[in-house]
């Protein structure tokens, strides 16, 4: 049995015992336990893998700073890559396992790469992989991204849950440590309407690490009465496993809430993405501890100090039974006097201040450890061995025996959401770190150990302080109130003395341990011209991934600042970016899969077709039938044509409901549609539709459709699918903005309406089954362009107009829009003996284009009334809507684009929609092109494959011979240029 | 006389769910009345608007209830008349009661309804509305157009009955009333206690 390296006391819940495995073997920690707390109890220090050289690693942190510690968590299509063990909770039946290793973790066989790393410098893919250009994409990458990298993804679909919402507060409160505490319950008292957010599952932050005594009680103690508290008050939301990941525009705040990745049970929403929308918000992030480098800092083993810390103090586990210290500041003493308190054996400080505490350890609220050495002004040259540390020596040639060594080289405040409005974060001496600048995030304050603060009496003062401050801020008065008793006064202060690392005398000293960067690295950086924060960055990789800077940037920087002569400052900060830790993709997501991906609109008959078995096609967000295939049909050209022919010869029905209403009503809706149009309105008697032309400002067309009128105040337009909600935000701002005087009252009735359009020589047959007594359907009582209201089917209120897409004798009746289903039936059940076919939206397009009637492929947003042969509709006797830039110059010229037919010579020849014009014999340059196709259908009426197009001066090429040349699908075959009305040209059976 | 009937459907095939603390159910049977004040007609409109409900067209986010009748302000100088009624006959009222002081238009085919109630419904809400519909800043009586998931509709909170925290009704357009209703459908089983 392993030794265990678990101590007394800690936050654990020793009489609940979680079982895990990592890497297939069976380990036990307890409820509380990190993945990372329960591995070290039970003596594993190699965990990974580094990301380049394949060195192996150790678990450097105890939180999200972790570098090493990355792990695939879970089996199967719901594993999780690079996850760090330092933040995971560890829960029953949880499986983990390393990354990046091919063969056993303690036998690397990518460990070659780390006897070839002369040759892995930084920027060597730069150098190396130059010659064939061919190779790179397909030799080259594809062997890199193999041979290095992080986790890989399952490629199965991940069924686990993931959410997201929104939330509404007047403070946002980052951070559940001293300072994010005191302020959030100051707020919360105050009545503010809070919500407090921290990624560790455990309210108190380094409280918990600690053994800070606050009003006479633990740290940790204060923080479960805060907790509580806070929980208690109905103003409070509280968030804890939530990292704020992002400071967006106008208060808003990204949070990503892990709620279920602790449980066993994997049925349960793993993630809550969180929006959150403040008034105001305090940045109690706390700070990170940084390493120092030095030769072989990478061993397992190697942590840092507060961290080593943490795992004593909250979690009750020594890093090692021989823990040497190294730091430059007095916090790497304080980690050996908690270790020491709890048993653990310190073999060394190594202190690279030369006098620190002025020679007086004791009695500066630091107790030196019995019998431990104490070695000042010094640094740690080396260490050995090969899967964990077993020793050190120092730059005063001493070796010591050691299985761990706690390092500290100060803390770096965190500042990273403060940056990503571009804020820059400005230096301060005497903590040798960056604190946020002046220039935050409109709302955003800061407070504890985020702005620089490093003792506890100061993180509540600021905590508290914030608080007020925002309170006023939003209208709240705060009494005075006492802080709470702290007994810091004594503490010894921070006491730092930069140091950032030890030159290495013949190996690597590790700065980015992430990205395997090393100090050599920075230095060749320099030499190579790559001084610039941001070039360092990219040439080295220093501080991406999933680091982004947080342990590794101020030593990166200050290895720059050293090599180029320059101070930290003057180097700067690259930009810190959202997200401060990772974000799954599929938090992003949500719940947006499958029929969530994206909202649908169904017609009224949408049941009805669906029992047909019609196929549908996407409009937009419209589910519309394509078609509806009959027994035997085995391609979708054979049902379109036999819908094609039974309405031309008999009669179809189409569901059109998606097409734009808009009711228009008011003493002025007719001056209103008059000067919508571009041709005339203004003369429309009641019970008559009309065919309207809309154009742009700017003198394009925008749109085309039919108006009826059905009462004196009252129009309906009809407007194409794609362009319902444009026209009628057009017609809305017209009315708003152009002509308030107006009396008009515009009201979208396209949900209101189920539409179906009757077409073909029995349609009037078949209509007068079903409408109700007293309607003269006659081509005399009802003639073609007519409009009615009526009824239908005893009694249901319904509108009929006369009017025709396909160019048959046709009708569109419009009933409520619960009657769809029903209508279709009936229908169907009345045209029976007239072989009254269904026809979807495949059949409505050849029958249009057989007419030449143009729609969204032809409607382009760069096609004028002149190209479409419509420029005497542009009435001369009113003004509208783009009249005076529909007349310019180049938007008439004669020998412009003209809408045309197209037809082809040869039979078996297929047009294609995109295909360009060209003249015979022409060569297909650019100067050459005559126009291009728009649509294209196989006409059974025709027995040919036909379209429309725009043709320069096309209406006086009639009967030409051009080229249709498609350079996308490799096609060039000879077209017809002809009439764009294929069938009835004269329009008789519209009249009839 | 034509021997031909028409069968009216209900949009959402007259959905009525307790999920886990919340009742969700479509609301069918209502009229749904659009009413645009005419031009320069404000003091006509009101008179005649108090007249035939007691109750003057609400402002701009707001909704008043007069006996049976809700009456939901939608747009500026724009409101729905919502009634558990025969849709003519409303409209009928409507035009006789309002006469050229307003236009009205029958969206009762048009709109969904929707009653979203019980002690878990706010946690439901937050999951799919980015408006604050807290009960301090979304209180009783209070309108707003948002969006569901990406769909359009019309929120407006009730006042909750016994036993109730909260209750919304949601207004949102026929054509995409499935997507509208799934998204909130979905959103409870995701929650937590």
């Amino acid at each position: 049995m392993a030794k265990s390296f678990r101590l007394d006391g800690g936050q654990i819940d020793r009489n609940t015992p979680v079982n895990f495995t990592f890497n297939g073997k069976g380990l036990s920690g307890f409820a509380g336990d990190t993945l990372a707390s329960a591995l070290l109890a039970n003596g594993v220090h190699l965990v990974g893998r580094s990301f380049k050289y394949h060195r192996p690693r150790g678990i450097l942190s105890a939180g999200i700073e972790e570098p090493n510690a990355l792990m695939t968590i879970g089996k199967g299509a719901d594993a999780d890559p690079n996850t760090r063990a330092t933040v995971t909770e560890i829960y029953e039946g949880l499986t983990a396992k390393s990354q990046n290793h091919i063969g056993p973790l303690g036998f690397d066989l990518m460990a070659i790469n780390d006897r070839l790393s002369n040759f892995l410098t930084a920027g060597f893919y730069y150098k190396t992989f130059m010659w064939p250009a061919a190779f790179w994409e397909k030799v080259y990458e594809p062997i890199i991204r193999y041979a290095a990298g992080l986790g890989a993804l399952s490629g199965e679909h991940d069924s686990s849950r993931y959410d997201k919402g929104y939330l509404h507060c007047d403070i946002l409160v980052i951070g559940g440590g001293a300072s994010g505490l005191m302020a959030a319950v100051t707020a919360g008292r105050a009545g503010l309407k809070v919500v407090l957010a921290d990624e560790d599952f455990r309210l108190g932050g380094r409280l918990n690490a600690e053994n800070d005594m606050i009003d006479g009680k633990a740290g940790s103690d204060w923080a479960d009465d805060i907790a509580a508290e806070l929980d208690a008050m109905p103003n409070v939301r509280m968030l804890t496993r939530t990292t704020v990941y992002g400071a967006y525009d106008h208060g808003i705040y990204g949070a990503l809430e892990r709620v279920g990745e602790h449980k066993s049970d994997q049925s349960v929403t793993r993630q809550i993405l969180w929006r959150v929308y403040s008034k105001r918000a305090i940045l109690a992030a706390g700070s990170i501890e940084r390493p120092i480098a030095f030769q072989d800092n990478d061993r397992p083993g190697i942590m840092l100090a507060g961290a080593v810390r943490q795992y004593t103090n909250r979690y009750a586990v020594a890093a090692g039974d021989n823990v040497s210290i190294f730091t430059n500041n007095n916090d790497g003493w304080r980690t050996a006097q908690d270790l020491t308190a709890k048993g653990v054996n310190i073999a060394a400080i190594i202190d690279t201040r030369q006098n620190p505490f002025d020679g007086a350890v004791d009695g500066n609220g630091i107790t030196a450890p019995k019998d431990c050495r104490i070695i000042t002004g010094a640094g740690i040259a080396s260490t050995t061995g090969r899967l964990r540390v077993n020793s050190l020596t120092t730059t005063t040639g001493e070796t010591i025996k050691t299985d761990a060594i706690a390092v500290s080289g100060g803390w770096s405040p965190t500042v990273h959401l403060t940056c990503h409005q571009r804020g820059r974060p400005v230096w301060r001496d005497d903590i040798a770190a960056f604190v946020p600048s002046g220039d935050l995030p409109v709302g955003m304050v800061v407070a504890g150990a985020a702005n620089g603060d490093v003792t506890l009496s100061q993180c509540l003062e600021t905590g508290y302080n914030t608080a007020v401050l925002v309170a006023r801020d939003l209208g709240k008065s705060i009494k005075k109130n006492t802080l709470p008793k702290v007994n810091d006064d004594t503490a010894p202060s921070f006491g730092i003395e930069a140091c950032w690392h030890i030159p290495p005398k013949n190996g690597r000293a590790w700065v980015d341990f992430q990205n395997d960067v090393t100090t050599k690295d920075i230095i060749l950086a320099e030499q190579e011209g790559f001084t610039a924060v941001e070039h360092l960055k990219r040439y080295t990789t220093l501080g991406m991934a999933t680091d982004q800077g947080k342990t590794t940037n101020i030593p990166g920087l200050a290895v720059m600042a050293e090599v180029t002569g320059q101070s930290i400052p003057e180097v700067g900060t690259t930009i810190f970016r959202p997200p401060y830790s990772p974000v799954p993709i599929s938090a992003f997501v949500g719940r947006a899969t499958g029929k969530n991906y994206m909202p649908t609109r169904l017609t009224p008959s949408h049941q009805w077709a669906k029992d047909r078995g019609a196929v549908f096609t996407e409009v937009g967000l419209w589910y519309r039938a394509q078609w509806y295939p009959e027994q035997g049909e085995t391609h979708w050209l054979e049902s379109v044509n036999r819908e094609v022919i039974a309405t031309r010869s008999a009669v179809g029905i189409c569901d059109v409901s998606t097409l734009g209403k808009i009711d228009i009503k008011g003493r002025d809706a007719g001056e209103f549609i008059n000067r919508i149009y571009a041709n005339g309105f203004a003369k429309l008697p009641v019970g008559k539709t009309r065919y309207g032309l809309m154009l742009r400002e700017d003198g394009f067309v925008m749109d085309d459709g039919t108006t009826a009128r059905l009462a004196e105040n009252h129009y309906v337009m009809t407007t194409t699918t794609a362009n319902a909600v444009g026209v009628y935000r057009h017609l809305d701002f017209c009315r708003q903005a152009i002509w308030p005087e107006l009396d008009v009252a515009i009201i979208s009735t396209t949900d209101q309406f189920a539409q179906f359009a009757v077409a073909g020589p029995h349609s009037r047959k078949l209509l007068s089954r079903i409408v109700d007594d007293g309607f003269d359907l006659s081509n005399q009582g009802f003639p073609f362009m007519a409009a009615a209201e009526l009824t239908v089917c005893g009694g249901v209120p319904a509108r009929l107009f006369r009017i025709s897409f396909s160019g048959e004798l046709a009708y569109e009746l419009a009933v409520p829009a619960g009657y769809g289903n029903s209508l279709a039936e009936t229908l169907m059940a009345a045209g029976e003996d007239f072989g009254v076919t269904p026809y979807g939206l495949e059949a409505l397009n050849v029958m249009r284009i057989e007419k030449g009637h143009p729609t969204g492929a032809e409607l382009t947003g760069q096609i004028s009334a002149h190209h479409l042969g419509m420029e005497r509709m542009l009435s001369k006797t009113k003004d509208f809507i783009g009249a005076t830039l529909a007349r310019r110059p180049e938007m008439t010229r004669a020998d412009g684009y003209r809408l045309v037919g197209l037809k082809t010579l040869n039979p078996q020849d297929m047009l294609t929609a995109g295909a360009h014009f060209l003249d015979q014999g022409a060569a297909t340059r650019r100067e050459n092109d005559l126009g291009w196709m728009t649509s294209v259908a196989w006409s059974p009426i025709v027995g040919a494959s036909i379209g429309l197009g725009f043709v320069k001066d096309g209406h006086n090429r009639y009967g030409d011979i051009i080229r249709a040349t498609d350079f996308v699908r490799g096609t060039d075959i000879d077209v017809k240029i002809v009439h764009p009305h294929f069938v009835d040209p004269e329009g008789k059976r519209l009249h009839d | 006389m034509t021997k031909y009937r028409l069968t009216h459907d209900r949009a959402l095939g007259g959905y009525d769910r307790h999920i886990d603390g919340a009742h969700l159910k479509e609301e069918t049977g209502y009229a749904i009345i659009a009413v645009t004040m005419a031009n320069g007609a404000k003091r006509g409109f009101n008179t005649a608007m108090k007249k035939l409900f007691d109750e003057t067209a609400p402002d701009p986010n707001r909704m008043t209830v007069s006996g049976k009748t809700r009456i939901i302000a939608s747009a500026l100088d724009q409101v729905f008349v919502v009634e558990k009624t025969d849709p003519a006959t409303l409209e009928a009222k409507l035009i006789k009661g309002l006469g050229k002081h307003a236009t009205v238009t029958n969206q009762s085919d048009g709109w969904v309804v929707l009653s979203y109630a019980g002690h878990r419904v706010h946690e439901g809400m937050e999951r799919v509305s980015m408006n604050d519909t807290s009960i301090d800043a979304f209180p009783v009586g209070a309108v707003m157009r948002a969006s569901i998931e990406h769909v359009n509709g019309i929120i407006c909170r009730e006042k909750a009955k016994r036993g109730e925290k909260d209750r919304f009704l949601l207004l949102t357009q026929r054509s995409s009333a499935a997507s509208f209703l799934h998204g909130i459908e979905e959103t409870v089983p995701f929650i937590e206690d």
